[in-house]
């Protein structure tokens, strides 16, 4: 069922007719954080409810691109007098190239990436122009781990804007079994309009985003993941999609590459994947019964979640981090304005 | 086009049953919500059917499945313990946000709050104010403040002069027309309100007291049929009003400029940064070519009197 | 930004394209299509505005002349106020600097 909701949301199937399927699609799509680009693509060729829905996602996702072209010109200026570009990565980098992966997107942090001898420099500046570190992570305990072990700072949030930017060094975080070559990636990226930050290549952004659903093992929205990489997919041109295993290859993300490339194949029935290129059984396992929303879903992203993690620290660190982790309360926000 | 009947001619057990399985939507003004409950049926019939029954008889509701909506509101346990062991409740509008529970017994309440929240922060189709809405022949009144500022007992003074009730909790504009949009649920009231409106207008209005609330006791004072039936008329606005009630207070009507009624309206606004231009045009536009008063008031009929100079061209 | 404002040659501008402006009486609202932010000027930040409205113009100019445009000597608008507020819009994006832009009286549709 649910790749048909896929190829539904990218309008390569037409919607449901009857009214309970398409309930559940919308649902689905609601769920999995998609609705502004399945709005994207059906706005003005429906009618009554289903149009105001439409309406009403586009117009929530509306906001959130005009806060992010915004926030990275707002980054530029802080940046200004340092001789730091640094690259936006991921839906930041969507929304302010105009792919038709950002339409209809939901988007909220920045992440952006500099070089690791530029990381402090960099808080310094945005400091210097209202970002402070996030109070959710401004606990020591937090803190500590992401400088030894995440492949970013804490992340910062502007002090008058309360919105979120995440400065990174590297594209996994140092334990990372599977770690793209990011130094690679930052030499081929080219400037935005403006000339003062830069995007991966269109290949990257693919790579990119296929390493950051595959390998940290969260999937935690399958379908925003897959539908991101299908319109990342249709953005390269035929030579591109040739040049894209060997570039793969080249920074380290043959495996994630394979793997999306296997699900776009599956799930939007895109002719994409060579024979020879095998997934592993159990990764194609898992992912197929998350994303089908089986019975064993919960074991499916059981394996990714411990995979992930698994991936991203030595075990022996991992286990203590657990515990410690459920104890620490995080401050409620005052609800009483909403009771009358 | 969906069935939907007042919720007058639905059984209780097609809304209990409805409420369980996730089928049953309220469709009023602009919305249609979907309300889940997820508590066993003796449950849902002792602490969250009779509030429906009361405040929203000629509402229509839809029982059947595949119901598009706007969006839906879960009501439901905090967690597994509290589904039977004193049990709680809380309003789930399906996106995150800090849940206060509550107990059971005060559903009506749960309600009520994950209808306010899934309207002030879900919807952009139109410019939301905290406030309230009466309207008469000629036009609207938008009566902005918070809640509990005096500004529930107003509105229940209005309606009870013959003004439409559009609604209490919230100001809703479209954005293409600047026309104030009707919402009429049941106006909320707390602690001596709710005798100041038994008052003048009945016990019989009025749903029984929740006392012990984290906000004291709220009672609500039902929208009336009249009102209901109106519910997808829009009205034009004509005259905003900001009030506060201060016990002994000698009545005070003051014209505000039109720069600061806009500044008291921005931040008054659930979504106003999310609509962007849009909201800053109806923003404009209310500053442009509506008047607003702020009126001080020790009582009903002060503040009555007051709007009544206001409307008749007496205070400048 | 440059602390000798009324020195500085740099060159300055509003784009119209960008902003809505209303006006009432002594107050303005601009709505900064950029940011999504709404801005209360005065009619100090509304002169400086006013006067950049697709014009480019080096800042001291615009501060130079700020008295005169509203009617007041220096005594009544000190030049420390017009700076606060030269950069006050500044920080919003209402107005920008145009880096490395020719000193020409141009009016321009940006």
């Amino acid at each position: 069922m649910n790749q048909q909701y896929l190829q539904m949301i990218v309008g390569l199937k037409p919607l449901p007719s009857e009214p309970a399927a398409l309930k559940s699609l919308i649902e689905y799509a609601k769920k999995q954080h998609v609705l502004g680009q399945m709005a994207h693509v059906w706005r003005d060729k429906g009618s009554g409810k289903l149009e105001e829905i439409f309406a009403n996602a586009i117009i929530q996702t509306a906001a959130d691109h005009r806060q992010m072209i915004y926030e990275r010109n707002r980054v530029e200026v802080a940046l200004q007098g340092s001789d730091i570009t640094p690259i936006i990565l991921k839906g930041g980098a969507y929304v302010n190239l105009e792919l038709r992966a950002s339409m209809g997107r939901r988007v909220s942090d920045l992440d952006i990436l500099v070089p690791y001898n530029r990381i402090k420099t960099t808080a310094k500046y945005l400091e210097k122009a209202g970002w402070e570190t996030d109070a959710s992570v401004n606990n020591n305990y937090d803190k500590a781990f992401y400088r030894k072990w995440s492949h970013e700072l804490p992340p910062m949030r502007h002090k008058s804007r309360g919105t979120i930017l995440d400065i990174h060094h590297r594209l996994e975080s140092h334990a990372a079994k599977i770690s793209l070559n990011h130094e690679k990636m930052m030499a081929d990226a080219s400037m935005l309009d403006g000339g003062r930050s830069k995007t991966f290549t269109a290949i990257d952004l693919f790579i990119h985003s296929a390493s950051h659903a595959f390998s940290d093992g969260e999937f935690a929205t399958p379908a925003r993941s897959l539908i991101e990489l299908y319109y990342l997919y249709q953005n390269l041109n035929p030579e591109q999609r040739r040049a894209l295993i060997s570039r793969a290859i080249d920074v380290g993300g043959l495996y994630p590459v394979q793997i999306s490339l296997w699900a776009l194949a599956r799930y939007f029935g895109l002719e994409c994947l060579k024979s020879d290129q095998k997934v592993g059984l159990l990764v194609g396992f898992a992912i197929r019964v998350v994303v089908d929303d089986s019975r064993l879903k919960n074991l499916g992203l059981f394996m990714l979640y411990v995979r992930g993690h698994y991936m991203r620290m030595p075990l022996k660190y991992l286990i203590p981090h657990f515990v410690r982790k459920l104890f620490i309360r995080q401050k409620k926000p005052h609800v009483l304005e909403f009771l009358k | 086009m969906p069935d939907y009947y007042p919720l007058s001619e639905i059984s209780d057990r097609h809304i209990i049953d409805s409420l369980t399985a996730d089928r049953l939507s309220m469709h009023l003004g602009p919305f249609v919500i979907g309300l889940q409950a997820r508590y066993n049926q003796h449950s849902i019939k002792t602490h969250i059917l009779p509030h429906l029954r009361r405040c929203y008889k000629t509402v229509n509701f839809s029982t059947q499945a595949g119901v598009l909506t706007d969006s839906q509101v879960s009501l439901r346990a905090p967690n597994i313990l509290r589904q039977f062991i004193r049990p709680q409740i809380i309003p789930d509008p399906g996106f995150e946000f800090p849940a206060l529970p509550l107990p059971l017994h005060m559903a009506p309440l749960a309600l009520e709050m994950g209808l306010n929240l899934t309207i002030a922060l879900q919807m952009f189709r139109f410019l939301i104010i905290h406030g309230g809405v009466v309207a008469g022949d000629d036009g609207g009144i938008i009566i902005s403040a918070e809640s509990g500022g005096g500004k529930s007992s107003l509105t229940a003074a209005l309606m009870q002069q013959g003004y439409r009730l559009l609604s209490d909790e919230f100001t809703i504009i479209d954005p293409e027309t600047c026309e104030l949009v009707a919402y009429p649920r049941p106006v909320s009231l707390k602690n001596e309100s709710i005798d100041a409106v038994k008052s003048f207008a009945g016990e019989h209005t009025i749903s029984p007291v929740l006392t012990n609330t984290p906000k004291g006791s709220i009672a609500y004072r039902y929208a009336r049929p009249s009102d209901i039936d109106q519910h997808q008329i829009r009205a034009k606005p004509k005259l905003i009003i900001f009030p506060t009630f201060k016990s002994k207070a000698l009545p005070k009507a003051k014209l505000v400029e039109s720069a600061d009624a806009i500044v008291r309206l921005i931040p008054s606004s659930t979504n106003y940064q999310a609509l962007g231009e849009a909201g800053y045009k109806v923003m404009m536009h209310l500053g442009t070519h509506i008047k607003a008063y702020e009126i001080t008031y020790g009582s009903t009929e002060a503040s009555l009197q007051l709007i009544h100079d206001i409307l008749a061209g007496q205070i400048e | 930004m440059n602390q000798s404002l009324e020195q500085n040659d740099a060159i300055w501008i509003a784009a119209s394209k960008d902003m809505l402006i209303n006006h009432f009486g002594e107050v303005s609202f601009a709505f900064h299509r950029i940011s999504g932010d709404t801005h209360m000027l005065n009619f100090l930040s509304r002169s400086i505005l006013d006067r950049l409205i697709d014009t480019p113009t080096p800042a001291h100019e615009i501060v130079d002349k700020t008295p005169e445009h509203v009617g007041l000597t220096w005594n009544d608008c000190p030049l420390p106020v017009v700076l606060k507020t030269f950069k006050e819009l500044s920080d919003t994006g209402l107005i920008k600097e145009i880096p490395d832009a020719i000193n020409t009286r141009t009016r321009v549709r940006a």
